[in-house]
């Protein structure tokens, strides 16, 4: 399997934000699917995974077709970003690197940071990231996950045999 | 269109899908039925891997339940042709939905991105079912925590889950390599803080 076609959904993630980013007006699923060349339930599941993000609002059509456009704040920093991204690699551009995940983490990290510098007029760097893992621990006590985690480990136990590395269901 | 049918017809009253029909326990009808499908996918030549929240639901025995079926597939006609067979309908772009049996499917048909000698083996009355690696899930689960964060308290305790219950067969190394890969060194250092206390 070759590397490209292993990173694919991050290749797929960001033809979505450049197609719509250069769109004049708000685009269907499918027809970004087909200007891109891209898999359309794919780009339906990574525009939905744009929604829950922020970073591309929808609205339905008279034919009750749903349209999506980059919204106005993660969105247009996505926008911006693509933009400045462009200008500073006018040259040659590595796509094995451009697609990897290190890449495609980087951008996004750097997305949300500008998004966040934009809502709050903070400088860049200074927002988010380790404060939203304390947030996230901070829901469940550490002794119900506990439970739940060896819940699971009997859960496993009862409902499954290990024969050779194969999990076989009890029956 | 008459072979069409009959071959349908035979599909749906074959002793493994009137089996189907009476098993009570959701869980073990969708993974009995993930084993039975992906054995007549291979028949047809399509490859598929269970990966998502199904996945997780199987490696915690049912503990961390999910309403649907993430099936990544090499050919998403064949599969979707095998579905409509089997008595699945079209509800969304890639869900398909089995109201007989209660199950939902959604098609994938990205490519892995894990290791696929890392996959795991689930059987089932002689079915067998690819399933995504646990070290693929905790990186994957990590990433949506820190990255997408739709439901990051759920991704990071079902990461956490995982940590726990492979402690003694994870291949940390290759855990490592993945979380350098997608920016989660410091998550995945977070979660087997974490998991290690539990």
């Amino acid at each position: 399997m070759s590397r490209m076609a292993e990173l694919l959904g991050g290749k797929i993630r960001f033809a979505i934000l450049e197609e719509l980013a250069e769109s004049k007006q708000p685009m269907t699923a499918y027809s970004i699917a087909v200007a891109r060349g891209l898999d359309p339930a794919a780009t339906y599941r990574y525009l939905k995974e744009f929604l829950e993000f922020g970073i591309v609002e929808s609205e339905a059509n008279n034919k009750n077709q749903m349209l999506y456009k980059l919204s106005g704040g993660a969105g247009r920093a996505a926008d911006d970003f693509l933009h400045s991204l462009k200008q500073s690699t006018a040259g040659v551009v590595d796509l094995e690197k451009w697609i990897s995940s290190e890449a495609q983490a980087e951008r996004m990290a750097k997305i949300i940071l500008l998004d966040k510098s934009i809502k709050s007029n903070e400088p860049l760097g200074k927002s988010l990231k380790t404060t939203s893992f304390n947030k996230i621990v901070s829901k469940r006590v550490r002794g119900e996950l506990a439970a739940l985690v060896k819940s699971s480990q009997i859960a496993f136990k009862e409902k499954f045999i290990e024969d050779n590395g194969i999990f076989v269901l009890k029956m | 269109m008459i072979s069409l049918k009959s071959k349908s017809g035979r599909l749906r009253s074959s002793a493994e899908y009137r089996e189907l029909k009476q098993e009570k326990d959701l869980f073990r009808r969708r993974l009995y039925f993930l084993a039975f499908f992906a054995d007549k996918l291979k028949a047809a030549g399509v490859d598929a891997i269970l990966v998502g929240g199904e996945a997780i639901d199987l490696y915690t025995g049912g503990t961390f339940a999910t309403s649907d079926c993430d099936l990544l597939v090499s050919n998403k006609m064949e599969t979707e042709k095998l579905l409509n067979k089997l008595g699945f309908g079209k509800e969304d772009n890639q869900l398909w939905f089995n109201q007989e049996l209660n199950i939902v499917i959604q098609v994938i048909t990205a490519m892995y991105s894990g290791e696929t000698p890392k996959l795991r083996t689930f059987k089932v009355k002689g079915f067998e079912l690819k399933v995504a690696a646990p070290e693929d899930l905790i990186a994957s689960r990590l990433y949506s925590a820190k990255f997408w964060k739709s439901s990051p308290q759920r991704d990071f305790e079902q990461a956490v889950a995982l940590l726990k219950i492979f402690s003694d067969s994870l291949d940390n190394k290759y855990l490592s390599r993945l979380a350098k890969r997608s920016d989660i060194v410091d998550f995945l250092a977070k979660a087997r803080s974490y998991a290690s206390k539990l």
